[in-house]
């Protein structure tokens, strides 16, 4: 036997912590205990090394509070700014409680991770220990203190007898297995068996999980509340209309009502963006977005949804549009005409604007002058 | 006994009494009142804290702490001593409270409130708190001082059963302190969840004092037998009322923060205004951060010298949150100089007197408690 | 050999626990590699179809990107086969009236299309003699056609070729069934009209260079700007009035309705602010801080 431990049995935790110094002073090799609840103060008795468990909790917690605080000021601070309740983006104090759970979880998962993993070596089943006959006494009420020795450099028997005087009531000889080698045909055998079955029963337990239980509509949660669309009537109000309108000679904040009536009148508009490349190609984007799916995708009123349309749209490249002043077409965006509803909700007054640009372009597209081919 | 401190506590007490009253001729009684009701509240939390920590071991059970008892046993004697003060603190009514002047009476806030704050009320509810605690200091601290002459364990029984009791006197009564003291500093101001936030730091001043205390009547050799084992579970009870602190302080901070309504915040925004902001940094390094990663490792919830700087410390930062939350009503920037001052001399070197002159009678751990040995056997 | 360290009963006790955590892995492993793939295709896009040619000419998916494209012209059409009705126009007539008509004056020409109801005055009744702007006669409905009516919802449908516009003109006329007398004259006239050269088709360019164009030929005003030091009362209310230098500039130097006077140029700046470069703040200036603002803007603005 070249390498393995002795274990002395006592019987009670004050015998075992007694009997450390004595067989500490005269064994040599590592002493290691075995009980059935920890004892404290017995790591420093032993001399054992100092668990790193604390100092990887403390650093991986810390790591998580700055990773996190660090995220948040990146997503919602920088990435993508998005203004909840009229607050700053960067609010260090919505960050807190995220950052506080995310540390709690980095903290925790440390320990249980970093103690089943890295200090039990947890795929590892194979601890000699397991495999002494003492051992279900250990787990129940025996105090067990092992001397690890390996080549033939301890005195099994003199050991024995220190146990005995230091009053174990058994002393029991394990050997350190030899390395481990292939893993035998049986044991795959038996492994792959486990997971066919495991495969079985799981599918059964699906396929009577879903014979049992019907298939019930997705969580809807806020879907289904009380509400009322936009445009609908509702008794709540004496009026029968759902909505509110403003009070009456209420204007938005920096912002002046629009007092212009008529098409006529809005001539006198003038475009104050100039035609740079950025302003037309944001025209662009807003014209295909909102006004091509009914004036068409070159504005000549031939949109993609004539069949469920019920209006002819304006033809945008006709001479009569052609003809209108820039303060017009921005009206009608602003107010609408006919079937057209008014855009003054959907689209910015810098967005309306590069959207005449764009129906301008338009035009120019579509009744090119001759030296404008080349 | 060592009459030389005794006569230098004095000394400092008389010289800090001096200054009181010169400073209140020289600045004016607010500023009087508002450090008469800061160093009150200071010590009446310490008294409280420990207080709760005799009537906690009672109700859970707990025979660790069972030869540490004498000490917050004696330290919640403040609690008593505090009677005269709060009754005293009276007259401050006038002085710093906005809802004892009639003209306020229009604002309908202040109106809807004065069911519960009006003189009358107020001074029967003061009068109410410190008779109740006096009965609670009657029951838990007489009893068990009795019961080291005549070591009867019915004691025992009848502290087990009144202690759950005195909980729910307790919890009502730090939340009167807290509503009434200091929170109708500034009447209009709403916050439910203040009481739990006073209660959490004067648990936490209980335990500083306690922990002080302990340490330092055991650097003088006079509780041999307490081990490490107990000296630990302090630190570990401070540790985890310095988070709890911290935590209830927070969630007040953040849930006024993001509902935003102006009955809340105006109490932050005065107190963030200034130097008072700065001051709510110190506070959450000194009462939060500090002692936290300070108490983190193991050996430092053991080590007494640490550990006694390290609870002095969170004492020290107790008395600063309730100075930011009481001195900031008096208007015109921080107020802290010589009347401050005069009055720490006062009140520490009055109460340090007082206290030493308590720890020299009667034994310095419960000799009567049948369970006292258990205690002492007390190992993690 | 390893039954030296553990005995038969220890080792099947590890190696079922062993089965088990593994087969519960091998579970997650086939949900992880079967179902969440699966739910992930599920959300994917169809397979592309191919993509029919938009508009039936370039090819190019991007309609507003197609080539440049020389016009043309429309050589001139013999008059007599358009004045008189055949069948050939009554179809073309039909289904140029079901595209382009039908949502304003209905399918039977009642004027009660769908879009009827958002418009002041309603579409005209094709089957009801009154109130034809430009009479029911052939002629008159050319040029309505061509024209459009001012100041109501009917637009100029004069981007539709001659022939087109006339096959349109029998077919509403064929629509009512009261008399309707042409006069002679106005028939010599239209069968001028169509007689005439022959119509430009425009010619076309992609969007893009359209754009490049109107950029290039866009030239853009300086931004008004007043010294910082100025202390005269314009200058002062100029600084409080213009918020956006160039915005404004851009919009007085096109305008020129608001020389006219105080009120114009209130009318002028005001319902479109603040996007035009003024602050809002305008509204309140008092009668003599208009007078100091405009007389500013008067001397900063020369006519060109």
């Amino acid at each position: 036997m070249n390498s393995g431990s002795v274990l002395g049995i006592f019987d009670s935790a004050e015998l075992l912590v007694n009997a450390i110094p004595r067989v500490k002073a005269k064994a040599q090799g590592r002493l290691e205990a075995y009980t059935p609840y920890p004892i404290e103060g017995i790591d420093k008795l032993l001399g054992l090394r100092k668990s790193p468990i604390g100092g990887m909790v403390l650093i991986m917690g810390v790591i998580g509070a700055i990773s996190t605080i660090l995220f948040e000021l990146w997503t919602s601070g920088i990435d993508y700014p998005l203004t909840t309740a009229g607050k700053p983006h960067l609010s260090w104090e919505a960050f807190i409680p995220i950052m506080f759970e995310v540390t709690v979880l980095f903290a925790t998962f440390t320990a249980g991770l970093g103690m089943l993993l890295l200090l039990n070596r947890l795929p590892m089943f194979r601890d000699p220990m397991l495999s002494a006959k003492s051992m279900p006494l250990i787990t129940r009420d025996k105090f067990a203190l092992a001397v690890e020795f390996s080549g033939s450099d301890l005195d099994v028997d003199s050991i024995t007898k220190l146990f005995q005087q230091a009053g174990a009531g058994q002393v029991e000889v394990i050997a350190k297995p030899a390395p481990v080698g292939a893993v035998s045909p049986n044991f795959f055998a038996g492994l792959f068996a486990t997971i066919a079955v495991s495969c079985v029963i799981a599918g059964l337990l699906m396929y009577w999980a879903i014979k049992l239980f019907p298939v019930s509509p997705p969580i809807s949660h806020m879907l289904v509340q009380p509400r009322l669309n936009s445009q609908r009537a509702d008794g709540f109000f004496k009026n029968g209309f759902g909505m509110r309108l403003p009070v009456a000679g209420t204007v938005r904040r920096g912002a002046v009502s629009y007092s212009i009536t008529s098409q006529e009148n809005a001539a006198g508009l003038v475009n104050p963006y100039p035609r740079t490349n950025e302003i037309l190609n944001q025209g662009r984007r807003t014209y295909n977005t909102y006004c091509s799916v009914c004036h068409g995708i070159l504005g000549d009123g031939h949109p993609m949804l004539t069949a469920a349309y019920g209006a002819k749209p304006a033809n945008l490249v006709s001479q009569q549009m052609i003809d209108l002043r820039d303060g017009e077409v921005y009206h009608v965006i602003r107010m609408g005409r006919n079937a057209m509803p008014s855009y003054t909700a959907d689209l910015a007054e810098n967005e309306r604007w590069a959207t005449v640009h764009y129906i301008r372009t338009l035009q120019r597209a579509m009744n090119a002058r001759d030296d404008d081919i080349k | 006994m060592n009459k030389q401190t005794d006569k230098r506590l004095a000394a400092t007490a008389a010289l800090g009494l001096i200054g009181i009253i010169a400073a209140g001729l020289v600045f004016g009684w607010s500023r009087f009142w508002a450090n008469w009701i800061l160093w009150f509240l200071f010590l009446l939390t310490i008294g409280l804290g420990s207080l709760f920590i005799v009537a906690l071991e009672h109700v859970v059970g707990a025979r660790w702490s069972i030869p540490l008892r004498r000490v917050p046993e004696r330290l919640s004697s403040l609690a008593v001593l505090m009677g005269p003060a709060a009754l005293l603190a009276l007259f401050s009514l006038h002085f710093l409270y906005p809802w004892t002047k009639p003209e306020n009476l229009q604002n309908p806030v202040m109106a809807g409130k004065a069911v519960w704050l009006n003189e009358r009320f107020f001074i029967w509810r003061v009068i109410g708190c410190v008779v109740l605690w006096a009965i609670a200091y009657w029951v838990f601290v007489s009893g068990s001082v009795r019961q080291d002459r005549d070591h009867n364990p019915s004691f025992n029984l009848r502290a087990r059963r009144l202690a759950p009791l005195f909980m729910v006197v307790f919890g009502i009564t730090i939340t009167i302190v807290a509503f009434d003291w200091i929170s109708s500093l500034e009447p209009e101001w709403y916050s439910d969840i203040f009481g739990v936030y006073i209660f959490a730091g004067t648990f936490l001043a209980g335990l500083a004092a306690t922990t002080l205390t302990v340490l330092y009547l055991k650097s003088k050799g006079r509780l041999p037998e307490i081990k490490p084992d107990h000296i630990y579970n302090l630190g570990g009870f401070l540790f985890a009322f310095t988070v709890f602190w911290s935590y209830i302080g927070f969630a007040q901070y953040l849930l006024m923060w993001y509902a935003n309504l102006p009955e809340e915040v105006l109490w932050y925004k005065e107190r963030l205004q200034g130097a008072w902001g700065p001051l709510l940094l110190v506070l959450a390094i000194f009462h939060f951060l500090v002692p936290f990663f300070l108490l983190i490792p193991r050996e430092a919830k053991s080590n007494p010298k640490f550990l006694f700087w390290t609870a002095a410390f969170i004492l020290f930062s107790h008395w600063l949150d309730l100075y930011w939350m009481i001195f900031p009503v008096l208007g015109h920037g921080m107020h802290l100089g010589w009347p401050e001052l005069s009055f720490g001399f006062f009140s520490i070197g009055g109460v340090l007197l007082w206290i030493r002159h308590s720890m020299s009678r009667g034994a310095d751990m419960p000799v009567g408690d049948p369970f006292l040995r258990e205690g002492l056997g007390f190992r993690l | 050999m390893i039954e030296k360290y553990v005995d038969a009963e220890e080792l099947k006790r590890l190696l079922s626990t062993l089965g088990i955590i593994l087969g519960g892995v091998l579970i997650a492993g086939l949900f992880a590699g079967i179902v969440i793939p699966g739910l992930r295709n599920a959300n994917k896009p169809e397979t592309q179809t191919p993509v029919a040619p938009v508009g039936g000419e370039t090819g190019w998916l991007d309609p507003a990107e197609a080539p440049p494209q020389k016009g043309g012209i429309i050589q001139p059409v013999d008059p007599k086969m358009l004045i008189e009705a055949t069948p050939a126009l009554a179809s073309r007539g039909k289904a140029l009236f079901d595209a382009n008509c039908t949502p304003c004056h209905g399918a039977a020409g009642h004027g009660d299309g769908p879009a009827a109801a958002t418009m002041n005055p309603r579409p005209r009744s094709f089957v009801s003699p009154d109130g034809w702007v430009n009479g029911y006669g052939l002629p008159g409905i050319y040029k309505t056609l061509s024209e459009g009516i001012k100041g109501t919802s009917m637009a100029s449908f004069d981007y539709l070729p001659k022939k087109d516009r006339m096959a349109l003109g029998h077919y509403v006329q064929s629509l009512g069934t009261f008399p309707k007398q042409e006069s002679t004259q106005a028939i010599a006239d239209l069968s001028k009209e169509l007689a005439s050269a022959g119509e430009k088709i425009p010619n076309r360019i992609p969007v893009s260079m359209a754009m490049a164009i109107l950029e290039k030929e866009f030239s853009l005003n300086p931004p008004l700007a007043v010294d910082r030091d100025d202390q005269s009362p314009g200058a002062q209310v100029f600084r409080r009035v213009v918020v956006d230098p160039s915005r404004a500039a851009q919009v007085l130097r096109q305008s020129r309705l608001w020389r006219a006077s105080i009120r114009d140029l209130a009318a002028a700046i005001l319902p479109d602010a603040p996007g035009n470069g003024f602050s809002v703040n305008a509204a309140t200036l008092s009668p003599s801080e208009w007078q100091a603002l405009y007389s500013e803007l008067l001397s900063r603005i020369k006519t060109k």
